[in-house]
């Protein structure tokens, strides 16, 4: 989620890529983000290639931002 | 993921957004270069025999950027997961205007003259450049683009074949310079 905050959109891959986490992990955690609508998910040909690309609704981003509210109200930061 | 991991994502991706669009040197150079040996071009043909169409050069150059920009495109997101950020987005935009400004310029050299139109055509290049660059945070690109904005001014004060020169000075100091500075950086 924080990394989908932070762009518009991005490819499964490169979420993959980044987090440095397993495929399948990815994946799961993706599904779940889906079904509570956080982000949607969608695959498009680029180039060629089918690529499953994601990105964040309205609702993940304001998830994110109560998230991160609660966050801020437990640490003392 | 706790707190620091998150953190360390969201600062990696603002450095990955730097560095996508860092890897663009290789179409500043392409169209840099050819813009600049078609003004050249120009300038040579009409100086030698003016009853040339010289401005069929540019049938020839556009055409041939536009087919290695889609090739160099197409070769950068093959060997890279696609992602777009908000730093993409900004580009975009900045690039669509930038279209709107050539045609305006193409409009400007049929209906009133060439010279005006190349004025325009410089000051929106420069424009491009310093925007670029103030967006991705180059200097180079800024300083390039502050350097080549008075040779719009010039372009107006002189006449052709000597503008098809100031354009292609104009196209060196605000895209071949940064281009190669970029390239430069990219390879260390």
């Amino acid at each position: 989620m924080s990394l989908l905050v932070s762009v518009d959109e991005a490819e499964f891959t490169f979420l993959v890529q980044t987090t440095k986490a397993a495929k399948g992990n990815v994946s799961i955690q993706l599904s779940s983000l889906q079904n509570a609508g956080y982000i949607v998910v969608w695959k498009a040909n680029r180039n060629g290639k089918q690529r499953t690309l994601c990105r964040i609704t309205d609702k993940g981003l304001q998830a994110m931002a109560d998230y991160t509210e609660a966050l801020r109200s437990y640490l003392p930061l | 993921m706790n707190a620091q991991h998150s953190l360390d994502i969201m600062t990696e991706m603002v450095s990955a957004a730097q560095a996508n669009h860092r890897r663009d040197s290789f179409f500043y150079l392409l169209w840099g270069w050819i813009v600049a040996f078609a003004g050249i071009a120009e300038f040579t043909m009409r100086s030698w025999n003016p009853s040339i169409p010289a401005e069929l050069v540019w049938l020839v150059a556009i055409p041939a950027g536009s087919i290695g920009s889609i090739i160099g495109g197409i070769r950068q997101e093959r060997n890279q997961p696609y992602v777009r950020t908000s730093l993409d987005r900004s580009v975009t935009h900045l690039l669509m205007g930038f279209v709107g400004l050539l045609t305006l310029a193409i409009a400007v050299g049929i209906t009133v003259n060439w010279n005006a139109a190349y004025a325009v055509f410089i000051a929106a290049y420069s424009c491009l450049t310093v925007s670029m660059g103030g967006i991705l945070r180059f200097r180079p690109l800024v300083v390039g683009g502050i350097c080549a904005f008075p040779l719009s001014i010039v372009a107006l004060l002189i006449t052709f074949p000597v503008t098809s020169l100031v354009l292609s000075a104009a196209i060196v100091i605000s895209y071949v310079i940064p281009g190669h500075v970029l390239r430069r950086r990219e390879l260390r």
